[in-house]
């Protein structure tokens, strides 16, 4: 979770939905295990205390889909997805 | 490796039918310095409020209702290179007599990020910092990021604000994440801040006529999360001295040394409706010179505050919190200040206790709107600090509300 370099050393840039968005609220409690409400805590604090960067906020799975394969290193989620070119996919099944 | 890490985090079994996608583009252009809109990054915040207080001078002398309450923030962050990223933030603050009014650079520093694996990250700091060794302490001025509008001041003490809020020089923060022990975190600070004439008024009095500087400010602090637990413990230690040099062209005090030591710890417990943190803690204030040359004085002071947050929905938030100070642990009631001074400061300048109650709600997702309430008794944490102004402060017992409307970007 702390993590901010890819193994090579590449950055790592976070994607994801707003904290109201079903698909972030799920990801946050049920793979993260966490309130969406802790993850802004931390996220507000690195942003504006200068102590790191938090994920960019995106507002459809399709904009952060996008976002990702058109940006380095890039990681985030989406609950389904048909296009896997570019990217590379983690299915999780519950 | 770190994708295992990935994975492994989030691959925890659960029951209910749901596929999430992880996706993660690999590219030899991750290393390329050329700069990408996610290298740069502009934040900021706004918000305006009304404040009455009724029976202190804590943000004006006339008790009148106040504007005073105004919060403006901008900043940005460019990232220079893989390990190594330039922020700055600005600040406009003003909260009457409880600091400085203006503008003021919040923070302005190169981060290092000087070591880091799966388990393990180091950060240096270099320039000016925050103060992250409190619960609250590194976003006591963003008002979105704090738990209501006025901090408990036993911890938060606004008359401190300007010294107390970062420093300019060097800080570390080492994280550590174990999968039988939980998350650690280890704090360490060191540097100084700019004293202004405003804040010597705002400690010392406004009849101190010298300069005060400060020499060393040593912070370190410690925070542990169990693993897939919902509280946090901490610990943190400050040493701060500061020197006074009397004005040669007269001055009613002479040369002086204080020196500020303060132990806290803390926990936080973040479940999802009910949400309790509290500090606890012990500071020594060292004083030395000043009055005259041979006066030295070091009371002991002790303080803490629980606090309840209650998210009534997913928009209200209900907040309760109730906080405790003595200057002086052989003098709780302040009986002996006011004999030591033969009357002139009154005992309940030697405590401070404050009930609040309190709300915030939600109008979207970046605007909030937060009203409360404070009973306070004691005098203890209002301004000036070294010499108190009974005359301002003529009541054991004050009151204040407030309202703020909050945004943010």
């Amino acid at each position: 979770m702390r993590q901010i370099q890819w193994s090579d050393g590449g950055r790592i840039t976070v994607f994801v939905l707003p904290r109201q968005h079903a698909i972030h609220l799920r990801f946050s409690k049920e793979h993260l295990q966490m309130f969406p409400y802790q993850l802004e805590r931390i996220w507000n604090k690195l942003t504006y205390s200068g102590l790191g960067v938090a994920p960019i906020i995106l507002n459809t799975p399709e904009e952060l889909l996008e976002a990702i394969k058109t940006t380095p290193g890039a990681i985030g989620y989406v609950e389904h997805i048909k296009d896997e070119e570019a990217v590379h996919v983690i299915k999780i099944k519950g | 490796m770190s994708l295992k890490s990935k994975v492994k985090t989030i691959s925890i079994p659960n029951k209910k039918l749901f596929v999430v996608v992880l996706i993660a583009i690999f590219s030899l252009f991750t290393l390329s310095v050329k700069a990408t809109d996610e290298d740069f990054q502009f934040h900021g915040f706004v918000a305006q409020g009304i404040i009455d207080v009724d029976g202190s001078d804590f943000v004006n002398v006339d008790g009148s209702l106040s504007l005073q309450l105004t919060e403006l923030g901008i900043n940005g962050s460019y990232q220079l290179s893989s390990n190594f990223r330039l922020a700055t933030q600005f600040v406009y603050l003003n909260g009457g007599n409880r600091y400085k009014e203006g503008v003021r650079v919040d923070y302005a520093l190169l981060d290092w990020s000087a070591y880091e694996s799966p388990d393990w990250q180091a950060h240096i700091y270099l320039g000016r910092f925050k103060n992250n060794h409190w619960l609250y302490s590194s976003s006591r001025d963003v008002p979105f990021a704090r738990p209501s509008i006025i901090l408990p001041q036993s911890v938060y003490f606004d008359g401190f604000r300007d010294i107390a809020v970062g420093s300019d020089g060097t800080a570390i923060k080492i994280s550590h994440s174990n999968d039988d022990y939980g998350d650690f975190d280890f704090n360490f600070s060191y540097g100084t801040s700019q004293v202004s004439d405003k804040q010597t008024d705002i400690i010392l009095s406004q009849f101190a006529q010298g300069t005060v500087k400060q020499d060393s400010d040593i912070q370190g602090s410690l925070y542990w999360q169990p693993v897939f637990s919902s509280w946090r413990f901490g610990a943190s230690y400050l040493d701060s001295d500061f020197s006074y040099r009397a004005n040669d062209k007269g001055d009613l005090f002479v040369d002086g040394e204080f020196s500020f030591q303060f132990y806290t710890i803390s926990a936080l417990f973040e479940g999802e409706v009910w949400e309790f943190s509290g500090e606890v803690y012990q500071e020594k204030f060292t004083s030395k010179g000043f009055y005259h040359p041979l006066y030295s004085k070091a009371p002991l002071g002790q303080g803490m505050y629980v606090q309840s947050r209650f998210k009534a929905s997913d928009k209200l938030i209900l907040l309760a919190r109730y906080e405790s100070f003595y200057s002086d642990k052989k003098d709780k009631d302040g009986e002996q200040l006011e004999q030591n001074t033969g009357g002139l400061v009154p005992a309940y300048f030697g405590y401070h206790r404050d009930a609040t109650l309190g709300l915030s709600y939600d109008i979207s997702s970046n605007l909030r709107l937060r009203l409360e309430y404070h009973w306070f008794q004691g005098a203890g944490r209002l301004t000036p600090v070294v010499l108190p102004n009974p005359i301002a402060n003529a009541n054991e017992n004050w009151q204040l509300w407030a309202m703020q409307l909050m945004y943010w970007f």
